[in-house]
């Protein structure tokens, strides 16, 4: 076992009245242990579907097949009850909106003791309160607070409450679903630092998801780029970062905007996102691809292995090396 | 003085809005009422052509100093001098037909566009709104806006917005107020909704339009990384005061105020090398019901001296730029 | 309401095919229009004469027997389908025709005008319909505009309550502010913008209240307040029937009962089928 959690050729698709959506196309990457990943895309994506997947808590209209093996059992073939021990205690989430997460009328203390006793029922109230306390002072929160509801906080500190809830019973894998969307600039920054130190203090595995790039820059160990359901590069962080290989991950850096004086041009990838009940034939990125070639508006292309990384795009179709280079300068 | 005076297309003075706290019926018979204070005396310019940047977290009074300026509310003191009217002074039907010459982009485009009305006509209503031109000539109007923002008319004009994706809209929203080439446009956290790559797409279009039609802007803004692209000024505001202003070349070469420079260290660098612990801000914004004494940001200030506590500085001109800060008090740097 | 609870029932017992559920309400809806229509072709005897003997059980030449005074129980069914939609109809309209309106400009307005005027409309709807219903018509006396008055002052609230708290929504819209911001008119954005997003509950609120004042004008008319005799009536009918059903004469109540439950349900299903189709909210197959 040198994976905590493997997902193999994952599909999502969601039926709906009006025509299927495939959510998540052929998905498959992988996560070692005290290992962070970024999975950054889009709305639309997909990387929300598979954070609900990694916890199977997919809406019921949605079909899944391919596998998730986590701790090399897989969660797709996995009974619900088995499931549900697995919830919280072994894997747990972070959701977006820390405002409508929290239940407004219970004091937080209640909260952290409802979780606790899903999996500990017979746990005395100050062994609770106890632990309880360590979690919250570890993310920075007075324990006192325990007593308060959730409106006493301020939209930081019900995101750190959230933290602490979902990290209480020491799960081993942690997935957080755009943990800072909603908050400020200031806090967002806050709420990084938190989980960069829970990452360095506790032996647990956490998977981010993402919009931005240059918010998880500097916490994440691996990143899955995605786009339209298709996870369409994969690998460390630091080789993605200095030498993308995908186009569209190539096009996304450039296109953060920065605070730097001398970078004043505005870059920007045309086109719109795909509709996902009719997306593009061949490369779903292809109507936006600077680079597009035949191949790319007839085939979907496969995933090729370059440089240690994986990358779904046929400009790397025979690369060994990867010495292929695009050229990012001329784009924007 | 009176050459200045003509190049300033908007000029504020004294700017309060303050919203009324809702008060149970038994307290009602106090005097005494408490009122969130969103805009706290705000006093700036904007030049003809010319985009100024606000930019401040949400709670900072931004949105509503926007809703203000273009009458969305009434402004509860002071002088909104839009060329030689005051809109503050204004109402009814002489507000009603000012309006075309000032216009708003809001931050939500799926909640901007009435939901049963074909975006041919949601754009082409302004124009009828004003009776500017006849039935044909405003829809070829529509057409040649519709060109412009980047949508086919052909295939967009007939279309409902539920059909259309968040940049779209946006772009109809662009689309419908500036179709009345207005002297001044709002811009509200534009790109806020929009995906990373729509983003910049969007802050293009709102470029162009302005150099094509001459448009002014005031930019509003969480996030200093955007406002650098398109803004010619920039005021940074917190709790509901202004507490620099600059030209945008300055403000990123140095940032003056505490409060600036926080925001500066807060945009996101794409740089896994960037692991050095850095100047990471503690506490958030307050409430602005319970609005500190003194110097606002001194709380969470990281050079806050006993000053800040007591006296709240002046928006003063530091080397020619205006920061209201005690550390500068001796009119140069500390 | 009745047509609440019915709503309620037929949701839980059709959960995944509003379609269906849609199409059944319409199916029988059409039904009854056509008698309605078609009443002078399809009744076999006039409905207002004596046509046999009285108090006949079904037979082959009257299907469904007759009365007391020898009138054919399906021919006056055929002919009370007529005055059942004209009431409906009629009083449907008259509430919607004022409701809606005032509805629209209260909400608009807020403020003091619609703390008033929501206190008024509260306690008419806080009042029983039915016994709202009785008074005005026992004041008004029988006949069919009045009956179809009365019946509408119980639903003027309805409309009004859900209008005016779907513009308070509405009203705080972006889009609303957009429309003010371009300058648009008060009439403007109350035409315009705000009308056109509170049409589609009004629709389904309109046929829920033909339902319900179906069943109203059943009652009315059950206890004598409806329309004079002999006019053929539903409600008259099965009142009439009622005192004969010691004498097992079962059928002067089992036909036109059947009529008015048929006829309720078949506007309660197709409500629920609109409402389930104008909600956006439900677009997954589940």
């Amino acid at each position: 076992m040198s994976n905590i959690l493997e997902a193999k050729d994952l599909n999502v698709e969601y039926l709906t009245r009006d025509g299927n959506i495939k959510a998540v196309d052929g998905v498959s990457f992988s996560l070692g242990f005290h290992e962070t990943l970024g999975l950054v895309g889009e709305s639309g994506c997909g990387k929300s579907t598979i954070g609900l997947s990694l916890l199977k808590i997919l809406p019921i209209n949605a079909k899944v097949s391919g596998n998730i093996f986590y701790k090399d059992k897989d969660m797709v073939k996995m009974p619900d009850n088995e499931i549900r021990s697995l919830r919280g205690k072994e894997i747990s989430m972070i959701f977006q909106d820390p405002m409508t997460s929290l239940d407004p009328i219970m004091r937080i203390k209640n909260q952290f003791f409802e979780t606790i006793r899903a999996h500990f029922p017979k746990m005395e109230e100050s062994e609770m309160v106890k632990i309880s306390s360590n979690v919250l002072k570890s993310i920075g929160i007075d324990p006192s607070r325990l007593e308060n509801y959730p409106f006493e906080f301020s939209g930081g500190m019900r995101q750190r409450v959230m933290i602490a809830l979902a990290i209480v019973l020491n799960p081993s894998l942690l997935v957080a679903d755009e943990p800072t969307t909603s908050l400020d600039v200031v806090v967002q920054l806050q709420i990084m630092e938190v989980l960069k130190e829970l990452k360095d203090q506790k032996d647990m595995s956490m998977v981010l998801i993402t919009h931005d790039l240059g918010l998880v820059a500097e916490i994440v160990d691996k990143v899955g780029i995605m786009y339209a359901g298709n996870l369409v590069e994969f690998g460390d962080v630091d080789s993605i970062y200095d030498d993308p290989l995908h186009p569209y991950t190539q096009l996304l850096l450039v296109s953060i905007p920065n605070v730097k004086l001398e970078d004043m041009k505005l870059k920007y990838i045309k086109g719109n996102l795909p509709s996902l009940k009719s997306p593009p034939q061949g490369c779903k990125f292809h109507p936006r691809c600077p680079f597009a070639m035949d191949i790319c508006l007839k085939a979907d292309p496969p995933t090729f292995a370059v440089k240690g990384r994986k990358v779904k795009c046929w400009l790397y179709k025979g690369e060994k090396d990867g010495s292929r280079k695009t050229d990012t300068a001329s784009i924007g | 003085m009176d050459q200045e005076k003509q190049t300033q297309l908007l000029s504020v003075r004294n700017l309060k809005k303050y919203f009324p706290l809702k008060v149970s019926w038994l307290k009602a018979f106090s005097k005494e009422r408490s009122y969130v204070r969103a805009v706290d005396d705000l006093s700036f310019e904007i030049k003809y052509g010319e985009t100024l940047g606000l930019v401040g977290e949400s709670g900072s009074g931004k949105t509503t100093v926007g809703r203000t300026l273009i009458r969305l509310e009434s402004p509860t003191d002071g002088h909104i001098l839009f060329e030689d009217v005051d809109l503050a002074k204004i109402s009814g039907e002489s507000l009603r037909v000012k309006r075309q010459h000032f216009q708003m982009i809001f931050q939500d485009p799926m909640a901007s566009l009435n939901p049963y009305m074909r975006v041919g006509n949601a754009i082409g209503h302004p124009l009828k709104i004003h009776h500017i031109g006849n039935k044909s000539e405003r829809k070829m109007h529509v057409y040649e806006i519709l060109n412009k923002v980047g949508l086919p008319p052909e295939e967009f004009y007939n279309r409902f917005p539920r059909h259309l994706s968040g940049g779209q809209r946006q772009r109809v929203v662009i689309a419908r107020a500036v179709i009345t080439s207005p002297k001044f446009v709002v811009a509200d956290e534009v790109t806020a909704m929009l995906d990373v790559s729509i983003r910049s797409q969007i802050l293009k279009l709102l470029i162009e339009m302005k150099n094509e039609l001459g448009l002014t802007y005031l930019f509003i803004t969480h996030d200093l990384a955007s406002a650098k692209y398109i803004c010619d000024r920039i005021a940074v505001m917190y709790l509901g005061k202004i507490v620099e202003i600059a030209k945008t070349y300055d403000i990123f070469k140095e940032p003056l105020h505490p409060y600036t420079k926080i925001l500066m260290a807060s945009v996101p660098v794409p740089d896994p090398k960037m692991k050095t612990k850095k100047f990471i801000p503690t506490g958030e914004i307050p409430s602005p019901i319970n609005i500190p004494s003194g110097c606002r940001f001194h709380p969470r200030c990281p050079y806050a001296t006993k000053t800040c506590s007591k006296i709240e500085p002046e928006l003063k001109d530091v080397n020619g730029r205006l920061v209201a800060c005690h550390l500068y008090d001796q009119n140069g740097k500390n | 309401m009745i047509s609440m609870e019915i709503r309620k029932g037929i949701k839980g017992l059709f959960k995944d095919s509003s379609g269906l559920m849609a199409f059944i309400g319409f199916m029988i809806l059409i039904f009854y229009i056509i008698m309605a229509v078609f009443a002078p072709f399809i009744s076999p005897y006039n409905p207002t004469q004596p046509s046999g003997p009285s108090l006949l059980p079904p037979t082959i030449s009257h299907i469904m027997g007759t009365d007391n005074l020898g009138y054919d129980i399906f021919s006056r069914l055929v002919w009370g389908t007529r005055m059942a939609f004209a009431i409906a109809l009629i009083a449907t309209a008259i509430a919607a025709v004022v409701g809606i309106p005032v509805g629209l400009l209260v909400g608009y307005v807020g403020g003091k005008t619609d703390r008033v005027v929501t206190m008024i409309m509260d306690s008419v709807y806080a009042f029983p319909g039915l016994i709202l219903a009785i008074a005005i018509a026992a004041m008004l006396g029988p006949g069919l505009l009045n009956i179809a008055f009365s019946i509408a002052v119980v639903y003027i609230p309805t409309y009004y309550r859900v209008i005016r708290s779907q513009v308070s929504t509405v009203k705080s819209e972006l889009y609303v502010d957009g429309a003010r911001a371009i300058g648009a008119k008060s009439s403007t954005i109350i035409g315009s913008y705000v009308f056109p997003n509170v049409l589609p509950s009004t629709i389904v609120i309109f046929s829920m209240n033909l339902a319900d004042s179906i069943m109203t004008e059943a009652g009315l008319s059950f206890l004598g307040l409806g329309i004079a005799p002999p006019t053929p009536d539903w409600g008259y009918d099965l009142a009439k029937g009622q005192q004969f059903i010691l004498n097992n004469d079962w059928w002067m109540v089992l036909f036109p009962g059947i009529a008015i439950i048929t006829i309720v349900l078949g506007f309660s299903m197709f409500a629920e089928g609109l409402d389930e189709y104008f909600n956006p909210n439900i677009g997954e197959k589940r």
